[in-house]
């Protein structure tokens, strides 16, 4: 026994040799150090110069070794930018396509980036000048084709992040029709989407199509804002109010566009701007005008304001011609009103086929309506400059007459009312209106 | 008969990435050299079994056809039984048995016992590849002190092994066995290995009866290769390309770590209670982890290196192209797994914080949220057996045998949080649902009894189930032996019942994903007989019939269990007919046999599931109804020349084919719908993939007085055909290409591998010092002529482009190692 014991320790001892053998399997890894350091790079050329280059063409390849640097003011995080990076310097902004998804990882917005240009292409994308790594033939046309994953690291240098972001203020949207500010990053402050717009997502989410939205300053200039359905606020609500709202300007044959980065870059926190910014945009021809929060009523007779379009516009029409009924009150009210700060009454008409001695369009204001007893109410007219036969210089029908800016009482809100009187015999003016505008 | 057979294992039960994922992955039988997939396959270990064996044909295969993954009949793996001391050691979830459980344990588990084909066994039925039996109790071990080293240049460099089998008095049996292999890196790229193993045996013996335990453990960590396209292969040069690894502080990192340590006890008791009655019980129990690492991500691209985007066949323009090629050619970081940049990518991540964290109102947790993190897919078993065998002769010349068992099994199929790289968190909800559900908040959810989850390292997620399932049967067995005639036939009936239990409540499947399912039973009967004609003592015929039915294996019966469970419509037994019939050559000199074979199977189920990259979620390819004829001949003949001097040939010439038509289900992961329901899969006269159909070996083997010997072969192998994707053979995805154009023949023909040649060289020699001391030496040269270029299997990508490009997707290939080695001194005392 005592043999056996002997021979169980020499084991024991021998297994322990093996574990004490020089036999380790190394399989402990410390973290890898944090990237972000210096770049060994020198910028050579500005946005502006590489831009230059293009000289008109649809496409060409930069053989000169330059050296761009710039910061990252849009990444692909939210994804309303797919396969691009867009970067700035002190002269201009500049659209790079990659070839991979989640480059925010990668270059983020903040970061400093080097491109090195030698090589790569440039390309005017229904106006926007775009730079990538080759050209491909998208079914006969020739694209422009982002910079391979596996070829960035010999392209793009990626430095220092959390840099300071270049951005452009614009205290109007007339300001961002400037081909010079393309792919910055621009603010544009005093604007609001547009009332018709409120409420809508920005894109849609469902079938991931991209949308675009109006986006109006207080003067009623427009600019798109256009997101793609992949964006992951796509699905989110487009708010009422006003303020500034931040993304990288573009440009889609001749239509300035901006996109925003992501729910961050909207600011619209302040009362609307315009209360009002009514077109008509969306009615079809000879239907009767039924828009969220306005309202029709016919204090005498039947006829309606209808939708009407020639061309492009459309417009809202009402007449006492070849009418119903035989005498007309028709009212035309807008919704509720915020008269918490001034605001101005701003709108256009035309008058057309006028009876002689008939005016047919009164403008009221009123602060006591419930939304629903007009009779009840108490309104006083507006002193707008309304159309009339006097406007007329050939022909039967006026040119676009505008109100200008009819201020409005102050107090907590309110309702404005377009009212009709006529009949079908000899009052029988058309009136139409268009770019009711009830703003700061 | 006696026979020795080798496994590969490949533990790889789910292979992710465009890779197939397949139970039947589980790569049998017979080999020697290929250490790819896994160990156990070693020239020590063979001569030790070739003596033992008898078997001309199994030991010429055992020793020569493993290198091409040679299936016996092309059968598998799960068609053979295992028991070791009377256990059955076969996982109840995937019918496969996996002989890395006492991987290194080499020296006790020499005695084997095994019945080829249909022949009759003591122990057991078995299956329609037979059964094997090794005896690992002490008392039948060698009483012995030994201590081998070994190093070999495959998936591990060097291997201690040692076993202490001393003498007792008072019948008392002791054996103890442990090892250690290990590799820093193996023969493919980045592939580490470490792993040890533990053995302790005690018996007692008491009259006519005794009682041994055994206990034991193989803990196993190693780093994986993985089958790559040919274009990576020729980027990087070498046909041992492995994307798995990457550099992280300039050493080599691997993302796909297998981890297995499943240790087993088992008590078994022997009792003859008569001369010719006699009793065996057994009970056996198993458990422990099995585990495999992979690279998951959510809001950040794949990191995988080989990614089909990442590669010049992706691009469009052909400079591009090739300045791709020479970037990846000349960079080998681009070649490989980037942790600089997950860590990087989950360190400068803004703060995140996620509100009503872990279910609980106005719980926010703010941190790091990873993008990328490490996962481990594990299986974690419990497995308890009990099993009976009676035998009883009767004027010696009739034996009874019978047996009964019962077999449970608990499986907790889940995936463990491994490692965050740098990150705080990680959040259990599927991010890419969000797209799919806009209106439904709770579908991203990935167990909505506990939302917004908070993962850290240790953690589940994703999806945790239990698979549950119990066996029980009983067989008898009647062998009859007279003078010229042998006659026996068997019988076997048992039921199956098996139910999974969800401990997720599964937003996308809130009906049908947590708690206990509907359970599945299944009622089995099997029989088989034959008769072995004597010519005279050294010539024999001999014909087998058999019929079973099997179970289908719980591994298949779920359309995608990690999230809900529903099980395969129409689910139904597989059935088997089988017959075999040959002749037997036993004299001195000469050994032959031929034999020839005709199997049939039915209903058989294959589920395979891999990750699909643009729905970011598992699909799952069921096919049903699958039917197969396997029919062919086994010829070997072993011939002495001269004294010590022996010639060798064997040659396995089959033809193993799918004969119908089959139906698919396809599922996915993370959506409610099937995508595809009960599509006619055209694969009627495709071939079974991974095995040659052919394989011809020859050689010579010298045996000296002198104590030493050597073997040299050469081997030819022939009608190896590629896995291939059934989704590819279907209308729905033929649909977009035009009918009979090249693309459409290239996207329904299967590839055929090219036919390969190896050489490989064998030897041996010992020592004997004093009196009482041992020297062994062993030396094995494979595939000695380095052939590099021999592709011994692989599999098409299950991902079929939208638009019918048959290579966008390219195949996936493995090749053999070129010229390998592998030397053992071992001493004994």
């Amino acid at each position: 026994m005592k043999k056996i014991i002997f021979n169980s320790f020499l084991f024991s001892i021998l297994s322990l040799s093996i574990l004490i053998f020089p036999s380790c399997v190394d399989q402990d890894f410390d973290e890898p150090p944090a990237d972000g350091g210096t770049v060994d790079l020198v910028a050579n050329a500005t946005v502006l110069q590489v831009k230059a280059l293009l000289d008109g063409a649809s496409f060409m390849q930069i053989s000169d070794d330059l050296i761009l640097e710039g910061i990252v003011t849009a990444d692909d995080q939210s994804g309303n930018f797919y396969k691009k990076v867009i970067i700035e310097d002190a002269t201009g902004g500049l659209e790079v396509l990659v070839n991979f998804t989640e480059s925010y990882n990668d270059y983020p917005v903040g970061r400093q980036l080097f491109v090195k240009c030698q090589g790569l292409f440039l390309q005017e994308y229904a106006g926007t000048i775009q730079i990538g790594g080759s050209i491909y033939d998208d079914g006969g046309d020739p694209r422009l084709a982002g910079i391979e994953e596996n070829l960035a690291s010999e392209i793009l240098f990626a430095g220092a992040r959390n840099q300071t972001v270049p951005n452009t203020t614009l205290t109007s949207v007339i300001e961002a029709y400037d081909n010079s500010l393309l792919s910055r990053l621009v603010t544009i402050e005093n604007v609001e989407f547009t009332s018709s717009e409120v409420g809508l997502t920005y894109a849609d989410n469902v079938n991931l199509f991209s949308v675009n939205r109006n986006l109006v300053d207080c003067n009623g200039n427009s600019i798109i804002v256009r997101t793609s359905g992949y964006a992951d606020f796509a699905g989110e609500v487009i708010p009422n109010g006003s303020g500034s709202l931040t993304g990288i300007l573009s440009v889609f044959n001749g239509d300035y566009q901006l996109f925003i980065r992501d729910l961050n870059d909207v600011n619209l926190n302040d009362a609307r701007c315009c209360e009002v910014n009514e077109s008509f945009s969306t009615g079809l021809s000879g239907d009767m005008i039924e828009l969220s929060g306005w309202r029709q009523y016919q204090a005498v007779g039947t006829e309606v304001w209808t939708y009407q379009s020639f061309g492009n516009e459309v417009v809202a029409k009402i007449q006492g011609f070849s009418a119903n009924s035989n005498n007309i009150e028709s009212w035309l009210i807008t919704p509720s009103l915020d008269l918490s700060v001034p605001r101005k009454l701003r709108f256009e008409s035309i008058i057309g086929y006028p009876s002689s001695g008939h005016t047919p369009l009164t403008v009221y204001v009123s602060q006591d309506y419930d939304g629903s007893n007009v009779e009840a109410a108490t309104w006083t007219s507006l002193d707008a400059n309304i159309a009339s036969s006097a406007d007329i210089t050939s022909g039967n029908w006026s040119p676009n007459v505008p109100s200008g800016d009819v201020a409005l009482p102050t107090g907590t809100s309110g309702y404005i009312a377009f009212v009709y009187t006529g009949n079908n015999s000899n009052q029988t003016s058309t009136i139409e209106l268009d770019n009711i505008q009830i703003c700061k | 008969m006696l026979f020795c057979a080798f496994y590969i294992q490949a533990q790889d039960e789910e292979e992710v990435a465009d890779t197939i994922v397949t139970p039947s992955n589980n790569i049998p039988i017979l080999t020697l050299s290929e250490t790819e997939l896994e160990d156990e396959n070693e020239f020590e270990n063979v001569s030790g079994l070739l003596t033992a064996s008898r078997d001309v044909f199994s030991n010429a295969a055992a020793f020569n056809f493993g290198v091409a993954r040679f299936r016996i009949r092309g059968y598998d793996n799960n068609t053979t039984d295992i028991f070791v001391n009377g256990a059955n050691m076969s996982d109840l979830e995937t019918g496969s048995t996996y002989w890395s459980s006492w991987g290194g344990l080499n020296d006790v588990f020499r005695n084997q016992e095994t019945s080829l084909g249909l022949s009759p066994s003591n122990f057991a039925f078995g299956g329609i590849n037979g059964s094997t039996n090794i005896d690992i109790g002490a008392s039948s071990q060698r009483k012995q002190r030994r201590i081998a080293y070994a190093s070999s240049n495959r998936s591990y460099m060097h291997r201690i092994m040692g076993v202490y089998t001393p003498k007792l008095k008072n019948d008392w049996f002791l054996t103890l066995s442990g090892s250690r292999r290990w590799a820093q890196e193996g023969y493919i790229e980045g592939t580490f290995y470490d792993a040890y193993s533990y053995f302790l045996g005690v018996e007692k013996k008491f009259g006519n009866q005794s009682l041994a335990l055994n206990i034991m453990g193989a803990p196993n960590k190693r780093g994986t290769g993985s089958a790559a396209i040919q274009e990576m292969y020729d980027i990087a040069g070498t046909n041992y390309y492995n994307p798995n690894w990457g550099y992280q502080n300039g050493k080599k990192r691997n993302a796909r770590v297998s981890n297995t340590h499943q240790p087993i006890g088992i008590l078994q008791h022997k009792w003859d209670i008569k001369n010719d009655l006699n009793l065996s019980t057994s009970l056996s129990f198993q458990a422990g982890r099995n585990g495999k690492t992979r690279l998951d991500w959510t809001d950040a691209r794949d990191p995988r290196p080989d990614y089909y985007r990442y590669l010049p066949s992706y691009v469009e323009d052909p400079a591009t192209a090739q300045q791709l090629w020479n970037a990846m050619a000349n960079d080998e970081n681009l070649r490989q797994v980037d942790w600089a940049y997950m860590y990087n990518a989950n360190k400068f991540e803004e703060l995140t914080s996620i509100e009503n964290a872990n279910g609980i109102d106005g719980n926010t947790v703010t941190g790091l949220r990873a993008k990328y993190v490490v996962q481990e897919t594990r299986y974690d078993k419990k497995r308890a057996d009990f099993n009976m065998v009676l035998n009883k002769v009767y004027n010696d010349n009739i034996t009874i045998n019978a047996g009964g068992f019962y077999r449970w099994q608990q499986t907790h199929n889940h995936a463990v949080l491994n490692d965050l790289l740098g990150a705080d968190f990680f959040v259990d909800i599927d991010r890419f649902t969000e797209r799919d559900f806009p209106d439904d908040p709770f579908a991203l959810q990935n167990d909505i009894n506990n939302p917004n989850r908070i993962v850290n390292e240790g953690d589940s997620y994703g999806y945790s189930y239990n698979a549950n399932i119990q066996k029980a049967g009983i067989w008898v067995q009647q062998q009859l032996n007279l003078d010229r005639v042998d006659l026996f036939a068997s019988f076997s009936g048992g039921m199956t019942q098996y139910w999974r239990k969800g401990n997720y409540r599964n937003g996308r499947f809130p009906e049908n994903s947590y708690g206990v399912s509907e359970k599945q039973n299944f009622l089995d009967i099997a029989a088989k007989t034959g008769i072995t004609y004597k010519i005279n003592g050294r010539n024999y015929l001999f014909a087998n019939a058999g019929y079973m039915q099997r179970p289908p294996n719980y591994r298949e019966s779920y359309l995608s269990p990690r999230t809900r469970d529903q099980v395969v419509p129409g689910l139904t037994s597989e059935k088997i007919a089988t017959t075999e019939g040959g002749y037997y050559l036993k004299s001195p000199y000469f050994k032959a046999r031929i034999t020839g074979y005709y199997t049939q199977f039915r209903d058989k189920i294959n589920t395979i599931s891999f990750y699909h990259d643009a729905l970011q979620s598992f699909v799952n390819y069921t096919v049903t109804g699958i039917d197969q004829q396997h029919f062919g001949l086994e010829v070997a003949g072993d011939v002495q020349i001269v004294t010590g001097l022996n010639f060798i040939a064997a040659a396995a010439i089959g033809q193993y084919t799918y004969n119908d038509r089959a139906s698919a289900f396809t599922t996915q992961d993370n959506d409610a719908s099937v995508l595809v329901e009960n599509e006619t899969v055209y694969q009627k006269n495709f071939y079974i993939p991974g095995t040659p159909q052919q394989a011809f070996t020859a050689g010579l083997r010298y045996n000296s007085p002198k104590f030493w010997f050597a073997n040299v072969n050469v081997s030819f192998f022939n009608e190896m055909y590629l896995d291939f994707n059934p989704n590819r053979r279907t209308a729905s995805a033929l649909a977009p290409v035009e009918y009979g154009s090249e693309d459409w023949t290239n996207a329904v023909n299967q590839e055929r591998l090219d036919s390969q040649m190896t050489m490989d060289l064998f030897g041996g020699k010992s020592w004997r010092i004093n009196r009482d001391y041992f020297i062994y030496l062993t030396v094995g040269v494979s595939n000695v002529l380095n052939n590099r270029n021999f592709i011994t299997g692989g599999f098409e990508q299950l991902r079929f482009d939208d638009e019918g490009v048959v290579n966008r997707f390219p195949n996936r290939y493995y090749y053999a190692y070129g010229i390998n080695y592998f030397a053992q001194v071992a001493f004994r005392f």
